[in-house]
């Protein structure tokens, strides 16, 4: 589906956290948010996915204004991973979580199409195995996967992921990307991910947005945008950009410098 | 690796196993409601007890009445006693498995809106002063103030959230205080009381005790536990998504403010209608959704009707206990729940590797 973000902004009480953010992505596209903690990434996913109300600014799918949807009928086209997985109290079993995102589509008795989902998907992220043991008891990266299996659950078409690799060793980081770089790929999801990671942002993104005090500071293609003038202004660090034999940036970062006070914020770019 | 149908298979199976433990529970509850009417003072025996409620409920079957002796005893007395046990620890029970998992909290029992402070009071206020929010005297004064203020702390509770955004923290933090300021004026009436003998009956009802059950009770309260039972049950799947946290459940099209306000309407109408007639029960709220967790799993759909049910099994025991212990005289329940509930809460809490709760 097609997503339009149109100047969208947002304030904790008085704490502008975002300002005026524009942005599109097409079916089956894949963007990164990035930019340093505080920038906005995860308040720009929780603004999109409704968690919060953004105070103006419309996010448009399939040109419906996603706030004037039925919350049922929005959690079937969107899903969300949340940063923070080890937020349950109380033990559910793997296979009650990844159910639980069949949610928007069960009234109180579970279907056999429901529990078809709930296994088809967790084949699909290899954690069949695990469907009877304690979400609690699972390492990070089975963790995340499990929660990425319940957003899937969802049948979603709008998969937004709140830094889906922060928890994982580097075999799990590439096991996740690629597997949701395949999804994109064959179901047409459009994927919108904040990460920390430039490398791996550079490597599974067809887009790239980056954030800067709540606001877009640059947007584009990844090999366009990161480059050593972007990390330096948004991050203040100073780093080195490589190109890779695939094209993609590479990033080395060489050493932090103090953020010089007044960056100018250039013109919102719009991505198309 | 596992075949989609061998998961469906699994599925079914533990459904299957969860259906099979609710029916057990509930065949343990019936078995010892029979038992326990068999047992005290005058007893009549076991099979005696069964053909007195056999004959009253199966008419048609035209067993021979017992004597009018044991009838009055298992029927007026032990049966009404019984039942309310069962009612009144399912309700309890139901409310804090509920609870819990709204509020995502393992500590949380159905009395943490301030509930069993405020009813207190409401009770004193009848006991000691005779003023009642209807006019009338004797015993329905007290049920008729336990109640209502019971649900005025959960709509004090209510009202104080509400101003920094109903979140399971402000809730929990506002019961609380509503709790103390409860529980100060309930101490302020106890000490500016004129009789001693008025003070003894407040600290009496604050034990909890089943010896006021009649038919009347049981019939005013078991519906009410019913009923709220089940809607807190049809609430299971909101519940559950919720204790998962509640961005996750924003997303999935749950929304957690009106849930928490549902079930914390439910679950102090039902607590407030028990312990308006049957006084203060601690520990039977906290620890059944526990021992559940354990048996059933955390699915509410299956969590809150496995609580009710163990629940009112360990509400019935206790009161058995406390009725034939120091026979006889009574030990008032409250205290017998938590003599026996304590050993036995630690002992599963120690003697399992699995974690409860993180």
């Amino acid at each position: 589906m097609k997503l339009v973000v149109r100047g969208i902004s947002f304030s904790y009480k008085s704490v502008p956290a975002l300002e005026n953010v524009n942005f599109e992505l097409n079916p089956g596209e894949i963007l990164s948010l990035l930019g340093p903690n505080g920038s906005g990434k995860s308040t720009l996913l929780k603004c999109i996915d409704g968690i919060l109300r953004p105070h103006c600014g419309v996010v448009y799918i399939n040109g419906a204004a996603a706030s004037a949807m039925k919350a049922k009928d929005l959690s079937k086209v969107m899903g969300y991973v949340p940063q923070n997985i080890g937020s349950s109290v109380f033990p559910f079993t793997v296979f009650d979580v990844v159910l639980a995102g069949r949610k928007p589509y069960i009234g109180w008795n579970i279907s056999d199409k429901d529990i078809e989902v709930v296994a088809e998907t967790l084949k699909l992220l290899g954690i069949e195995n695990m469907a009877s043991r304690h979400f609690n008891e699972l390492s990070g990266g089975e963790q995340q996967k499990v929660i990425i299996a319940r957003a899937l659950a969802q049948q979603p078409k709008i998969l937004l992921l709140d830094e889906p690799t922060s928890n994982l060793d580097i075999k799990h980081q590439l096991e996740v990307l690629d597997l949701i770089r395949n999804l994109s790929r064959s179901m047409g999801i459009s994927v919108i991910m904040a990460m920390h990671d430039l490398n791996l942002a550079s490597r599974y993104s067809d887009k790239v947005v980056m954030l800067k005090s709540g606001r877009i500071f640059a947007a584009g293609a990844p090999e366009v945008v990161i480059n050593e003038e972007n990390i330096m202004a948004v991050y203040g660090v100073k780093a080195r950009v490589y190109k890779l034999s695939s094209g993609k940036p590479h990033v080395v970062p060489i050493e932090s410098t103090p953020i010089s006070g007044d960056v100018s914020v250039k013109e919102t770019p719009i991505l198309s | 690796m596992k075949s989609t149908i061998e998961l469906k298979e699994i599925y079914k199976r533990s459904r299957r196993m969860k259906i099979l433990t609710l029916l057990s529970i509930f065949s343990a509850i019936i078995v010892m409601m029979i038992v326990s009417v068999s047992l005290g003072a005058g007893s009549p025996r076991f099979i005696e007890a069964v053909q007195v409620i056999s004959s009253k409920l199966l008419r048609f079957l035209n067993i021979p009445p017992a004597d009018k002796i044991t009838e009055t005893i298992v029927w007026n007395l032990r049966l009404p006693r019984v039942l309310l046990a069962v009612a009144a620890g399912a309700g309890l029970a139901a409310s804090g498995a509920t609870l819990q998992g709204v509020l995502r909290n393992p500590l949380v029992s159905s009395y943490i809106l301030g509930i069993s402070a405020a009813a207190g009071f409401g009770a004193a206020l009848a006991t000691v002063f005779g003023i009642g929010v209807i006019a009338g005297y004797g015993k329905y004064l007290l049920i008729t103030n336990a109640f209502v203020f019971g649900m005025l702390a959960m709509a004090m509770v209510y009202g104080i959230a509400r101003l920094r955004g109903i979140t399971p923290e402000t809730v929990i933090l506002a019961g609380v205080a509503v709790g103390y300021l409860f529980s100060a004026m309930l101490s302020l009436i106890q000490y500016l009381a004129p009789e001693h003998q008025a003070v003894r009956a407040i600290v009496f009802w604050l034990m909890g005790g089943l010896h006021v059950a009649t038919w009347d009770a049981v019939i005013i309260v078991s519906p009410i536990v019913v009923l709220t039972a089940l809607l807190m049950i049809q609430q299971s799947w909101n519940i559950n998504v919720v204790s998962m946290g509640e961005d996750v459940a924003v997303s999935l099209g749950v929304n957690p403010k009106r849930l928490l306000v549902i079930t914390m309407v439910l679950s102090s109408l039902s607590t407030a209608s028990i312990i308006a007639f049957t006084g203060v029960i601690g520990f039977i709220c906290l620890i059944s959704p526990h021992i559940s967790r354990m048996i059933i799993g955390t699915d509410h759909r299956y969590l809150i009707p496995c609580s009710a049910l163990i629940g009112g099994f360990l509400l019935l025991c206790s009161d058995t206990v406390g009725r034939l212990i120091l026979m006889p005289a009574e030990v008032p329940v409250g205290i017998i729940t938590s003599l026996l509930g304590v050993p036995f809460f630690l002992y599963i809490l120690l003697s399992k590797k699995r974690r409860l709760w993180h």
